[in-house]
């Protein structure tokens, strides 16, 4: 696999931040006193979070976005947006 | 001879001035308005007050301390902010609105009494509700009448709380609330504007359909003003700790979920406004400190945040994740911008959300509230999720746009409003201690630059990034809207309509049929009883006197619907006669 700069840099933070942890030794009181308690808790709520929202609050409460009768579906902008003012087209000129 | 002039004043004063200003100079002289507000802010001092009689009561039309001050000063300086990223904007209906509803948000804060308050909390609604309207579309005006209502409903609770509690006490006074039923309904009425479940809704309908600029101003002012009125009024109710906690979770799950930008930021506003209504709960003097630097630096990032969504709408002319994507070739400046602010709100070191998020968590460790810590911990994570990367991954990289997009330029003056908030934010995040000695109380007992808590901070961002990055394609934002609680108002109407109306209508309507029916099928045997009895008899044949039916016939057939006819009657009056 190959990885790029950015990849790198990102693997090395990672493990440096674990080392970082490592290096404070002070008392354990409390549960977030453990040296790897904030990464977990970024890997296992990240996943968490994840899944609640997608897989149980989605399908409960997701609606079609004119679900209230209203135009939502393609928001109107043109009073604030050039740039909905005057569509691009495919072709690149302006409508 | 600045001192002692209610801030607010002069915004307002602003706003009746400004319609009088040519076009081309408006955007500049709204300046000037702010500008001198924060110069007067720099002049007031801790204890200063302006005392107005009005009928027999005694208003405090100015009260100054730490409280109010810290808030002054930042809803100055956002709405100067503000007003230069409004700058290129010409609509003078939302620039006298804006200068209004920045006036009486002033004015609120630095209101001692609670006439004084009403007054500037009613004017307020009315000045943001305009500032949705000015949008001009069908939806934007039905959410700003929604938003007016739900205004209008909290401050008819605040009226009432405040008229009983001044009978029950005889004090106009607006100081920290003891019980009872005025001070819960008082209560309520800050509620609504804080934002607390399950009064939110408002700001997840309203925020997304405001005007580009006006959102950047509705998202400083109305919800950080009711956290200053319920620190003020409300620090140690228990109950503010729980309603935090749910509105932590509550606001970042749907910000996981939704698919406009500015809907994400507007959810995410329902969840940091819990971390601030927690911590006011908690009540101690570090955790009202925590709340108060959390609403301070929450300004700064959350406006930066919106001005950079704004920037977004403004140039593409569409607000949908799902229809955005790699934007990051045409605006790669507004991307640095927006991760600028993502990454403050997630408390990254070095930005300002890193000094003051932790004060309120570290304010629940103190007072023991370890699940409440725990919690806390879960929503940052969440916060980095939606905001920090969700959003920025499918804006600027993330696929290609659904509609081919090209992208207007954005003006200077937006970028220079910009530039000026990730200042503020970089300035605060490395240099905290003009904010910390602001703070009610004195500077916080709390070191925000130790070791451990550069570890923490870093450990719960990366690996919360790391996990992202490996499930994006779960995480795609679908093209859908999400319900929420202005469910149960938007659909009364409806709802009302189809138990009361319909019904009744439905069974008019049958009744209509039925009897035209019936009198139909009566009308028409009587017209032609020969043919209907020949029917019933099983003899059907040609109509009396049609063609080919011959004298005889007719005869014959007449003179057995006749016999029929009368054997029926004599067996009828042999009936009754037997009975």
């Amino acid at each position: 696999m190959q990885l790029n700069i950015w990849q790198l840099l990102f693997g090395f933070a990672l493990v440096g931040s674990l080392v970082l942890g490592l290096m404070q030794r002070g008392e354990w009181v409390y549960l977030w006193d453990f040296p790897f308690f904030f990464a977990l808790t970024g890997l296992l709520g990240c996943l968490f979070l994840s899944w609640v929202a997608k897989g149980l609050v989605s399908p409960l409460l997701d609606r079609r976005e004119d679900y209230y009768d209203e135009t939502e579906k393609d928001p109107d902008w043109s009073t604030e947006s050039p740039a909905a003012a005057s569509p691009a087209t495919p072709n690149g000129k302006e409508g | 001879m600045l001192q002692s002039i209610p801030p607010g004043l002069i915004l307002i004063l602003g706003a009746i001035l400004i319609p009088l200003v040519p076009a081309r100079a408006r955007g500049w002289v709204f300046l000037l308005f702010p500008a001198l507000a924060v110069a007067v802010i720099a002049g007031l001092e801790h204890g200063e007050h302006l005392g107005w009689s009005f009928a027999t009561y005694q208003l405090e039309l100015l009260r100054v301390d730490g409280l109010s001050l810290v808030f002054g000063w930042v809803f100055a300086l956002a709405t100067l902010v503000a007003g230069i990223y409004a700058l290129h904007n010409r609509d003078t209906g939302q620039q006298v609105a804006a200068l209004l509803y920045a006036g009486s948000t002033l004015g609120a804060t630095f209101a001692g009494d609670l006439f004084t308050l009403i007054f500037f909390w009613e004017i307020m609604a009315f000045a943001s509700a305009y500032l949705v309207w000015a949008r001009g579309t069908k939806e934007a005006y039905g959410s700003a009448m929604r938003y007016l209502f739900v205004h209008l409903f909290g401050g008819s609770l605040l009226l009432g709380g405040a008229l009983w509690h001044i009978a029950e006490t005889g004090s106009i006074a607006f100081d920290a609330f003891e019980g009872g039923i005025a001070a819960w309904l008082i209560l309520g009425g800050f509620a609504v504007n804080a934002a607390v479940i399950p009064f939110h809704a408002w700001i997840a309908d309203a925020y997304p359909r405001a005007t580009v600029t006006g959102t950047i101003f509705m998202s400083a002012l109305t919800t950080k003003l009711a956290v200053y009125t319920l620190a003020r009024g409300f620090a140690g109710w228990d109950i503010l700790i729980w309603a935090g906690c749910l509105m932590a979770v509550y606001g970042v799950i749907y910000a996981i979920l939704c698919n406009d930008i500015r809907r994400v930021l507007s959810y995410h506003i329902v969840s940091q406004l819990g971390f601030m209504v927690a911590a006011i709960g908690i009540g101690s003097t570090l955790a009202i400190q925590g709340a108060v630097a959390l609403a301070i630096t929450n300004i700064l990032y959350k406006g930066l945040l919106f001005m950079a969504a704004g920037a977004v709408i403004y140039s593409t002319g569409e607000s949908r994740m799902s229809q955005l994507g790699g934007l990051y070739r045409q605006l790669p400046a507004v991307f640095w911008i927006y991760v600028v602010a993502g990454l403050a709100i997630a408390s990254a070191p070095f930005l300002a959300g890193f000094i003051s998020k932790p004060i309120t968590i570290y304010a629940a460790e103190y007072a023991g509230l370890l699940g409440v810590v725990l919690l806390l911990h879960l929503v940052s994570v969440g916060t980095f999720l939606s905001v920090g990367l969700k959003v920025p991954y499918f804006v600027w990289f993330g696929g290609e746009p659904k509609k081919p997009i090209k992208p207007a330029r954005v003006p200077t003056n937006m970028y220079v409003a910009m530039w000026l908030a990730v200042g503020l934010n970089v300035l605060l995040g490395v240099w905290p201690e003009p904010l910390y000695n602001m703070l009610p109380g004195g500077a916080p007992d709390y070191d925000p630059y130790t070791v451990a808590s550069l570890t923490k901070g870093f450990q719960l961002l990366l690996f919360t990034a790391l996990v992202f990055f490996a499930i994006t394609s779960y995480l795609k934002p679908k093209q859908k809207i999400q319900l929420d609680t202005d469910w149960f108002y938007r659909t009364s109407a409806q709802l009302a309509w189809r138990t009361t109306v319909v019904p009744v209508e439905r069974f008019f309507k049958w009744w209509e049929d039925f009897s035209w029916d019936t009198t139909r099928k009566i009308a028409r045997r009587g017209f032609d009883p020969v043919t209907w009895t020949r029917t019933i008899l099983g003899r059907p044949g040609p109509e009396v006197g049609a063609p080919g039916e011959t004298a005889s016939t007719t005869l014959r057939v007449s003179m057995t619907v006749m016999m029929v006819f009368l054997l029926a009657t004599a067996a009828g009056i042999m009936l009754i006669m037997v009975l």
